[in-house]
């Protein structure tokens, strides 16, 4: 009763902040959503046994990945054009996809016969680290790479190397 | 003693509200917030197996991985954005339709 | 025998090393050195793999040879990623490493001064590799990764000189229509897998032989027709045949390696392959395109005049013989052929390099001639493939191209309706030697068409001339050598009747169970009309023994006549020799009688015709000028213009552009594919 009372505690801000960035039209508002939800999400891994990967979640996620956003909100805050909307259109179509694919998913998952299977136990972060040393150690050594490939890109990428355009496209400046 | 059933659940209504966020927003850095949301939904699956059906501590691993790819895309985006905005200062992602350079 | 495999491996990682070695290194080695280093590793890998070639067949061997590893891990299923080795891999590797070799040096001295020199060995040594990996791989996962890394490689190399916008057009136009024909081979591969649980060759072969697809025949020749759709990008058949010409717009000898000798040889050898599996409707498919590509492409090389087209028209020409050539059941003719044609096709193309480098990038064969004069040692061993091409007696293609013609021959004999499939390739082997000839002719004799280029021309250096009396030496050569009379396991096996040569090695490798093989013995469910009754020529490589005389003849006399022809027409009639006489007797002579002829036909059946029909004419001329004319054919013209601007319309409207639509797009098939599983469960 308290597993399951805790899990809605943690489940409901999770949906609340997807359905308020839908609808909200403010950036900054909508990035502090994200930094809910993804702690929100931090706390049910806190639920279920993995407290290595909520720390990390909370860390990486909230304090590196979300003020990372949160940056760029404000880099490109300049906003210039009028509102930014889809069409019409586009919103009853997106709408009636979101609502088949919420359907056919929900309803599969509900079809499925779940086994139970053993309960993993709580475990510490030495499991995980031998987990990541041994039989995970090939993706470990990629993922390492990835990070140096794309902190690498990132840095060249945002070089600025091209004089910017105002929209008017009269008067450029350089930054 | 719940099953996984209910994170499963909770992980499928994370990816389609991620899904609308990317398709609906023309912000590109809205647009981001999205595939965190889409990123999300998968780890948590990955997780709420390795408890519930493997036992196993490959699933907790595997979202580590989540976490970590998630990080570097967001990076590389950021920077693909700004180079974007630099170029042609807006962040509406319809703008960039040119398909060339 | 237990070291071959690693030899061959060892073999086959050289190019990659000099790959790996040119990428980071290559700007430093610089101009010559870096050919030199590529040229080196390669004519190594040669060497180690001829040093294997001659153990395996003179210190015996088993059937193959098969090293893999689990790659990985899907559920309970392994990947493994292995190499196979049998006597056809071996032939293959030889030919491959071999011709690499020649085209490497060549290009030392073709490449001279070129600004992007390391670059053009970097990319060779990376299609060495990948080449060398599609022969040894032992399964359908690991050919496709070859596959894939082979086309890639044709496409830095067509579009080697990228600032040429025709070069970079053709490079796209090679990649995509290529992809067109691998998508359908991936759908193969994806059933074979599906049906069959395995991905390596002997695994699927041995499940379908177990009964994997009984009851779902169709379904095995769909495969088939997949699995060989990627051939027909690769090896540049019928309707996907397109980008072979254009790919031309690459450097010479690129044009000689990929496009000629290893790399559009892959899709027959991948037919060659997978032969156990096709069904014999899908074989008859197969070598229905074989003969619709060899006629058609043998009659466009007549007409074109730029050398490099000639040879590539020529090449599809030669590819769908092979194509024909299993399709009829004739597998080791058309692997044979294969590396015949590798070899002789490669010296051609290297001999038309020879001629453009010597003339400065000069292509058009009406402004060349005379150059024998100036070039002789690539006159000759031009001739000399020319003739090998042709298919005159003693020279390799005529071994290979008899061998096809019989096994076609063999299969026409027994099936009457499908005559066709012999008509064809013995109607084109007249028109080989005549275009053939024709090309030669123009080029190196005749008069010198444009003094300019006849002025300048040159004998290339030595580094070019050598590759090419090695290739001329191998084009007569390499096709000596006598099939086994009769197949291992038949009864009449006689001690004294055991083939040498090349073509006995291939023969070793003929794979000794086929599905179109089994169809016809064990009478099983798809024994339809053409499935009982191509399934006996299935045999007839066994059956065209008794062939080859009749093939032989015809093959001869067409060749015969292709050269008489081309030596008449380019040689003593452009000449001008002969020309006011032969002029005189059929012209002047044949419009007299058949102006007589006229005259008769007229006066007597015409005249009485035209007075009953133009009271009908008169009639109908009201109806079909009204209604026929201006509804009718002005609306289907117009009908058809408006639609096709309406396609294009219709079309564009998806191409936004927009990453937004095209992810709304990609949502909606995921919702459809989500929905269409949770109804079908």
């Amino acid at each position: 009763m308290l597993e399951k009372a805790i899990f809605l505690l943690f489940a409901v801000p999770t949906v609340v902040a997807g359905v308020a960035i839908l609808l909200s039209k403010n950036i900054v508002r909508m990035a502090f959503w994200l930094i809910a939800m993804l702690i929100a999400v931090g706390g049910l891994y806190f639920l279920m046994g993995a407290y290595f990967l909520g720390v990390i979640q909370i860390m990486v996620y909230v304090g590196g990945v979300a003020v990372l956003l949160v940056f760029g909100v404000m880099l490109t805050s300049r906003q210039l054009a009028p509102k930014l909307r889809p069409g019409p259109m586009e919103t009853v179509w997106l709408a009636a996809v979101s609502m088949a694919l919420l359907l056919g998913l929900v309803l599969s998952v509900a079809q499925v016969r779940w086994v139970q299977g053993p309960i993993a136990s709580p475990n510490s972060p030495a499991e995980i680290g031998h987990s990541v040393m041994g039989d995970f150690l090939g993706p470990f050594e990629l993922a390492s790479v990835l990070l140096l490939v794309a902190m690498l890109g990132a840095a060249y990428l945002a070089r600025p190397k091209v004089p910017v355009q105002s929209p008017e496209g009269s008067k450029e400046t350089t930054i | 003693m719940m099953g996984p059933m209910p994170y499963v659940i909770l992980s499928v209504l994370l990816l389609v509200l991620g899904l609308a966020i990317v398709i609906s927003k023309r912000n590109a850095i809205v647009m981001l917030i999205g595939v965190e949301f889409i990123l999300n939904a998968a780890a948590l699956n990955l997780v709420a197996f390795s408890r519930h059906g493997a036992g196993d501590l490959s699933g907790q691993t595997a979202a580590l991985f989540v976490i970590v790819i998630a990080s570097a895309e967001a990076v590389v985006a950021l920077a693909i954005f700004l180079n974007f905005y630099h170029r042609i200062a807006t962040v509406d992602i319809d703008r960039g339709d040119q398909l060339r350079g | 025998m237990d070291m071959m495999p690693y030899a061959f491996i060892t073999a086959w990682l050289l190019p990659l090393a000099g790959f790996v070695l040119l990428v980071f290194r290559g700007r430093k080695i610089g101009e010559p050195r870096s050919g030199y280093l590529a040229a080196g590793l390669m004519i190594t890998a040669a060497a180690i793999s001829l040093v294997g070639a001659t153990r395996w067949v003179f210190f015996g061997h088993p059937a193959s040879v098969e090293v893999s590893t689990a790659w990985l891990r899907l559920g309970t299923q392994a990947i493994h990623f292995g190499v196979r080795i049998d006597s056809l891999t071996i032939v293959m590797f030889t030919m491959v490493t071999v011709v690499a070799s020649c085209i490497f040096i060549y290009s030392i001295g073709y490449m001279h001064g070129d600004p992007r020199f390391p670059r053009f060995f970097t990319y060779l040594s990376l299609f060495a590799f990948s080449m060398l990996g599609l022969v040894l791989s032992d399964s359908l996962l690991g050919l496709f990764i070859f596959w894939e890394l082979v086309g890639l490689c044709s496409y830095f190399l067509i579009g080697f000189w990228y600032e040429k916008p025709a070069a970079a057009n053709a490079a796209k136009k090679a990649f995509i229509v290529n992809r067109v024909g691998d998508c359908l081979f991936l759908v193969g591969i994806a059933i074979m897998l599906g049906a069959t649980g395995a991905v390596t060759l002997t695994g699927v072969f041995s499940e379908v032989r177990q009964g994997a697809f009984a009851g779902h025949e169709t379904l095995l020749t769909l495969a088939g027709i997949c699995l060989f759709f990627g051939a027909v990008g690769k090896s540049a058949q019928f309707p996907l045949h397109v980008w072979l010409p254009d790919a031309m717009e690459g450097p010479t000898p690129v044009s000689a390696l990929i496009h000629a000798a290893t790399m559009v040889a892959a899709g027959v050898y991948l037919v060659g392959r997978v032969f156990p599996i096709l069904t014999p409707t899908a074989l008859l498919f197969i070598a229905y395109i074989g003969g619709i590509t060899l006629i058609g492409s043998a009659l466009i090389a007549v007409v074109m005049t730029d050398i490099k087209r000639v040879l590539a028209y020529s090449t599809i020409s030669q590819l769908g013989y092979m194509i024909l050539a299993l399709g009829v059941g004739g597998w080791v003719a058309g692997l044979f052929h294969l590396i015949t044609h590798a070899c002789f096709k490669a010296l051609l193309f290297l001999g038309s390099g020879s001629v453009i480098h010597g003339c400065h990038g000069e292509q058009d064969i009406r402004k060349m001639g005379r150059l024998h004069d100036k070039m002789p040692i690539t006159s000759w061993t031009f001739l000399v493939a020319t003739a090998a091409i042709a298919g005159v007696p003693f020279f390799s293609g005529f071994y290979s191209k008899d061998a096809i013609l019989a096994s076609a021959l063999g299969f026409s004999w027994t099936h009457r309706t499908h005559g066709l499939l012999f008509i064809l390739p013995a109607l084109a082997a007249g028109l080989t030697a005549f275009y053939m000839l024709r090309l030669y002719l123009l080029t190196f004799r005749t008069t010198a068409r444009d003094e300019h280029v006849y002025a300048h021309a040159h004998e290339s250096p030595r580094l070019m001339w050598v590759p090419l009396a090695v290739l001329a030496v191998l084009s007569i050569g390499i096709g000596w050598g006598r099939m086994p009379e009769h197949q291992a396991g038949d009864e009449a096996h006689a001690a004294g009747s055991r083939g040498w040569g090349l073509v006995s090695l291939i023969a070793e490798a003929q794979p000794a169970w086929t599905v179109s093989g089994d169809a016809g013995t064990h009478g099983s469910e798809a024994a339809s009309h053409v499935a009982s009754a191509a399934s006996e020529a299935s045999h007839a490589a066994d059956a065209a023994h008794g062939f080859h005389l009749p093939a032989t003849i015809v093959a001869t006399c067409a060749m015969l006549l292709g050269v008489f022809m081309a030596w008449l027409v380019y040689k003593l009639l452009l000449n001008k020799f002969y020309f006011d006489e032969l002029y005189r007797v059929t012209f002047v002579a044949g419009v007299l009688k058949l102006a007589a002829f006229g005259q008769w036909f007229d006066r007597v059946i015409l005249d009485g015709l035209a007075d009953g029909s133009a009271r009908w004419v008169a009639r109908t001329a009201f109806f079909s000028g009204l209604t026929l004319d201006n509804r009718g054919v002005d609306g289907l013209v117009n009908g058809v213009a408006r639609t096709a601007l309406a396609g294009g319309n219709l079309a564009r409207l998806g191409q936004t552009g927009r990453v937004r639509n095209y992810l709304l797009a990609l949502a909606t098939g995921g919702a459809l594919v989500v929905i269409l599983l949770v109804w079908m469960s």
